[in-house]
């Protein structure tokens, strides 16, 4: 290898996997054929073979990223991690996010993600944070809603105040 | 529907509701343009759960118009602040930024936007006259014939997708292996589903690019430092226009880039910033003063830009009269049509004439208003482009993971955008390349179905492969694109250009 490049290691990981999904491919290929194949029932390659075509070049390419490998320009200087604080603090508020919208609904779940991820980024002050978090809840009204006509989940709450017979009174905003 | 013309659909254009979705399509796309951390694939992803509740041509026509109006608007930031808005802009601040530094930073936009309008016009020309041609060539396609354009497709975009074939091949198959997880379409089998019935449904397009594009490139963008300042000064929008010799060059600078990356821009995955770059290098030998471009020469602006439209334009030829995508937006484009119910390909402008000539006749009238809007709308640009990304950041993400849900109702879809996102995050981290994941997303159910035609009709012989001609036509064609990027990767500008482009979104 060349001084200035250096092994590509998070390729090779990447590799790893696709070893992986290609042995995957290749037992599935096996189960299909064994559970599914009869005469008559596929064409000449049929979903089988097909998937047993993928899973061998999937295994190969894998393979041959992790031996021997690729390389990438030797880093210099400061090296930063793979997941800093910022990208990964917000990754986990979104998948909070998404678990919150089926139970709070679409739209208390948005009303509580704006406020912490516009702190998160840097808008410390309260009246800045509320102001952005209103203007982005009736853009995604206007947006979701009125335009787009989107069926977004209400939320258990939501569903549990409203007696069953009511619901063609629910609210038209959600 | 094979009565409906062009001039039918400039008159289906005009209608209120599609002029407002092309005004739309065209201040989103020059927005997007302008602000950091957003593409215009992105954009036309996060946005792509909004245009599918639209009628078909209404959404090409707004996904086509943040595709034109991106192009545009990252002239702009490339012109003002030496900071190109896309990777297919960083050729046009070699002259336009010292342009501005010169106080003619209204002359540099104005060509930039003729030039990008000549390309424009021109391209639309181009699809509306190609696309029916190209479109009565490939109904003498059969499954071999379409299984080697696919191959071509796939190698020419694998060839032009970053900084090594070994990994673009492999996110090719991997993409297509996403693909084939789910009900086997032929035949009903299930793979890959482990007994799950929400898996059982496969991955849809929407939560898969949402995720890539929009959850990945957020999370990127906020590892990065964003800093953008302007602190020039712009005169009244009349005054920008350039008089005398320098309309003369920006135009035949405008019609020699349309040149270039029209035709390059036919080839899948040739990507703007370098047919650009290409049109640049044109300007050069035939200015006979090269070593004047990168001192403020206005022909080093209206070419690359013009270029860089053109193939944007050029790249619906194949996606209209083929259904092959040439790069990461017109796939989306591609799923904004398929999502409606509209498959590309030969019948489009017979079957479909009334989509495909509305679709073309918008790009004039995008193309108009992009030129005649945002001239004097320059000024509101410049100050909107140093919104700090803080703003931006958390709407970008809710956008994304409602329209993740909203696409099936389900939010397997949201996890499955989520997970997309963190890969999509890796796959900008450390340059894996995005593109040939996608196109193997997208085109591995017609490469599976081509193939499995193609082997029972020749009784599972390889022999259709190498005696149908156009079948080898293609297959020769992919291998003269592989070695021509071998070639061109030779300049480390180019191959600095292609590894940028990659991952441009």
């Amino acid at each position: 290898m060349k001084p200035d490049r250096e092994r590509d290691v998070p390729t090779a990981v990447l590799g790893g996997f696709f070893v992986l999904f290609g042995a995957l491919s290749l037992w599935e290929a096996r189960r299909i054929t064994a559970e599914y194949r009869k005469p008559g029932a596929f064409d000449v390659l049929g979903p089988d073979n097909f998937l047993l075509g993928l899973g061998v070049v999937l295994t190969l390419l894998g393979a041959l990223m992790v031996f021997p490998g690729l390389s990438r320009p030797r880093s210099t200087g400061e090296n930063p991690p793979l997941l800093p604080f910022l990208p990964t603090t917000m990754l986990a508020m979104v998948c909070a996010y998404s678990a919150a919208m089926p139970f709070a609904g679409y739209l208390l779940a948005t009303a509580l993600f704006f406020p912490p991820a516009f702190w998160l980024l840097g808008i410390r002050e309260w009246r800045r944070s509320l102001a952005a978090s209103a203007a982005a809840l009736l853009l995604f009204h206007l947006l979701f809603i009125r335009f787009a006509d989107m069926p977004l989940p209400r939320g258990v709450v939501f569903a549990m105040l409203m007696p069953p017979q009511s619901i063609q009174y629910v609210p038209e905003f959600i | 529907m094979t009565d409906f013309g062009l001039l039918d659909g400039l008159a289906a254009s005009f209608s209120l509701a599609n002029l407002l979705y092309a005004i739309l399509g065209c201040l989103l796309g020059t927005l997007v343009g302008i602000l950091p951390g957003l593409g215009p694939a992105s954009a036309m992803a996060i946005l792509l759960p909004v245009a599918v509740y639209l009628p078909p041509e209404a959404a090409v026509i707004i996904l086509g118009g943040i595709y034109y109006g991106a192009m545009y608007g990252g002239s702009t930031t490339a012109i003002l602040m030496n900071i190109p808005g896309e990777v297919a802009s960083s050729v046009t601040t070699l002259d336009g930024y010292p342009m501005c530094r010169q106080g003619r930073a209204g002359q540099a936009l104005a060509a930039a936007a003729i030039g990008s309008f000549i390309a424009g016009v021109a391209g639309a020309v181009a699809v509306g006259w190609l696309g029916p041609l190209l479109g009565e060539m490939a109904l003498y396609f059969g499954p071999a014939e379409y299984l080697g354009l696919i191959v071509f497709a796939m190698t020419a975009l694998i060839s032009f997708a970053g900084r090594s074939l070994l990994l673009g091949l492999a996110m090719a198959t991997l993409g297509i292996w996403l693909a084939s997880l789910g009900t086997d379409p032929q035949n009903g089998v299930p793979r890959l589903t482990f007994g799950s019935m929400e898996l059982r449904k496969g991955f849809d397009i929407i939560p898969v690019m949402v995720g890539i594009f929009g959850i990945g490139e957020v999370l990127f963008n906020l590892s990065q430092k964003m800093e953008r300042t302007f602190s020039g000064r712009l005169g009244a929008w009349y005054s920008m226009l350039p008089r005398g010799r320098e309309i003369r060059a920006t135009v035949a600078a405008g019609l020699r880039g349309t040149a270039v990356g029209g035709v390059l821009g036919l080839l899948p995955g040739m990507v703007p910033a370098l047919t650009a770059y290409l049109a640049y290098d044109l300007e050069k030998r035939v200015s006979g003063a090269p070593e004047t471009f990168g001192t403020g020469r206005i022909e080093g602006v209206a070419a690359p830009e013009a270029a860089n439209n053109a193939t944007a334009m050029a790249g619906f030829v194949p996606l209209l009269s083929l259904g092959i995508p040439t790069s990461p937006a017109l796939v989306i484009v591609l799923g904004a049509l398929i999502m409606n119910g509209v498959t590309p390909g030969p019948t489009m402008f017979t079957q479909h004439a009334d989509i495909a000539y509305t679709v073309v006749a918008s790009m004039f009238l995008c193309n108009t208003m992009l030129l005649v809007l945002n001239l004097p709308l320059v000024g509101v640009w410049a100050r909107i482009s140093v919104v700090p990304y803080s703003y931006l950041a958390p709407v970008v993400l809710g956008v994304c993971l409602i329209g993740a849900y909203a696409s099936r109702n389900t939010m397997t879809d949201v996890a499955v955008a989520l997970a997309a996102g963190l890969f999509g995050y890796f796959m900008r981290r450390l340059d894996w390349p995005m593109t040939p994941l996608l196109l193997g997303f997208l085109l591995g159910p017609l490469f599976e179905t081509t193939l499995r035609q193609t082997l029972s009709l020749s009784g599972g012989s390889l022999e259709p492969l190498y005696t149908h001609p156009i079948t080898v036509a293609f297959l020769l064609a992919a291998a003269l694109v592989l070695l021509g990027t071998l070639y061109l990767r030779r300049s480390r500008a180019m191959s600095q250009l292609i590894d940028e482009s990659a991952n441009e979104a």
